[in-house]
């Protein structure tokens, strides 16, 4: 068998008989050919999850590097340097300081429980928890905030103020007046629109995204897609709703929205004939539990914040 | 990268070794203070200490790799103690401390896998890269990739099929980097 017809033969979402036969046989024939099929699947498989991997620049880093592996010789005479320039500077720091006049501006923090906020151009943001929205703007000419964390906008219509997200990066958030979802939390960064249009500019170009539509960024770049979830906003909501749902989906849906980490059983993933239909509000996770083990025979382990699955059948 | 890491106590071994851990580390770094800054700056101290130790780490014998991730581990819990809230340093010191020595090398080889797996995918071409982050990393399916790229699910799967050739053959050339 060839690489190409192999790889196919791997990544067939449902195969035959005869081709899991086929697989199996090819597989076993050699320990080469047994290594191989376990990087092939390594790599075809959703577990790598590159979402949480950062790209650093290695380049900058090294001559950063270099600078410092060179000055750790000559340190003293600059600190000597950067004493006279810190009192220069604090100098005139506090000379303008007196000078500038203040302008308020709103800090609106979640900790422990969602926040529901009204901005002064009646907007109204649901910030999740240990998220925060800063407005940097005093809202009389543009209306600008920076977010941290995970918040949903309604954003009230104003041709005139352009609405601004500012993001990581210098990334931002253009709207004139719509409702989406922003996920900022320094390894994600993710958007959902759920009406109207927003724009996304970041350093390289501007992407304009409409009603449904997702983005995120992926290995550093921004992947734009659509898949409708319908416990994406069960954050702000309060409620998840499964309907005709396999376990898979029930768990990612109830680990994001409760936060914990979750694992199948390779065996369970095979076949999927157990399909969820309920909805749960305001409920906690261990009644949310208790009433899967109802439903579908659900058995699972815990350990501190992590669950995992290992039996179910209806 | 056609210097050799073995060779890593000469300035261009050195880069390349660089060259090859700085991107994992700072991952590393960031996993634990969660800052993109911060990471930077213990990395860039682990490769100073490392270049004005060599000659005593090559008499020592350490295996490099490992030595890597263990500084920068230590070092970002130094700065935490130092930087942040006696509360938070605990925290993630007793998350650490929970994993065993197992655990450390597996997620050594997690992070590695990771950045193998990211480098080679930011040199695929534009679609096989983009079908490739589509099924692995948003979970779509090959029907679902074709419609949205408007393409057939046959050209779909085919495409994913090259992407995993092509990323284990850069995967394959780079690895003995990350021996």
């Amino acid at each position: 068998m060839d690489i190409q017809s192999l790889l196919l033969l791997i990544l067939k979402e449902d195969k035959s008989k005869e081709e899991y036969d086929k697989l199996k046989s090819w597989k076993s024939e050699s320990k080469e050919n047994l290594e191989m099929y376990q990087e092939y699947i390594k790599l075809a498989e959703q577990g790598v999850s590159l979402e949480d991997y950062k790209e650093f620049d290695t380049a900058k880093g090294y001559n950063r590097f270099e600078d410092s592996r060179k000055s750790n010789a000559i340190l003293p005479k600059i600190l000597i340097l950067f004493l006279l320039a810190s009192i220069i500077a604090a100098f005139f720091y506090f000379k303008n300081a007196s000078n500038t006049e203040e302008i308020k501006l709103h800090h609106y923090a979640a900790d422990k429980e969602v926040q529901i906020i009204e901005l002064k151009d009646k907007s109204i943001v649901n910030i999740n928890t240990s998220s925060a929205i800063t407005e940097i703007t005093d809202f009389a000419s543009t209306r600008e905030v920076s977010l941290k964390g995970e918040a949903y906008f309604d954003i009230s219509r104003d041709v005139e103020r352009p609405f601004k997200v500012h993001l990581e990066n210098e990334n931002y958030i253009e709207v004139l007046g719509t409702t989406f979802n922003v996920i900022n939390d320094g390894e994600k960064l993710e958007i959902y629109v759920f009406s109207g249009q927003v724009a996304l500019h970041t350093n390289e170009r501007k992407i304009h995204l409409s009603q449904g539509d997702r983005i995120s960024k992926i290995n550093g770049d921004f992947v734009k897609y659509r898949r409708p979830d319908d416990n994406y906003l069960s954050w702000k909501n309060k409620k998840i709703v499964f309907k005709e749902a396999g376990i898979t989906t029930v768990m990612e849906d109830l680990s994001r929205h409760y936060d914990f980490d979750f694992s199948i059983d390779k065996n369970l993933l095979k076949n999927q004939n157990c399909k969820i239909n309920s909805q749960f509000e305001n409920e906690t996770l261990e009644s949310v539990f208790s009433e899967l083990s109802k439903i579908i025979n659900l058995k699972y382990t815990k350990k501190g914040k992590s669950y995992h699955i290992f039996d179910l059948n209806c | 990268m056609n210097n050799n890491i073995a060779d890593w106590t000469k300035k261009d071994g050195f880069k390349a070794l660089f060259f090859a851990f700085y991107n994992p580390l700072c991952n590393y770094a960031f996993s634990i203070l969660k800052n993109e800054s911060d990471a930077k700056d213990v990395v860039n101290d682990v490769f100073l200490k490392i270049w004005d130790d060599r000659n005593k780490l090559v008499i020592e014998g350490v295996k490099l790799k490992s030595y890597l991730f263990k500084s920068t581990k230590n070092r970002s819990l130094e700065w935490l103690r130092k930087k942040s809230t006696k509360q938070k340093y605990e925290e993630v010191f007793t998350r650490l401390k929970e994993q065993n020595l197992e655990d450390a090398s597996l997620e050594e080889d997690k992070i590695l896998l990771k950045e193998q797996i990211s480098n080679s995918v930011r040199q695929l071409p534009d679609k096989c890269k983009q079908i490739y982050l589509l099924r692995t990393q948003n979970g779509l399916t090959f029907a679902e990739i074709g419609t949205h790229l408007n393409i057939s699910k046959r050209t779909a799967e085919n495409q994913m099929a090259i992407a995993i050739k092509k990323i284990r053959e850069i995967i394959k050339k780079n690895s003995e980097y990350y021996k």
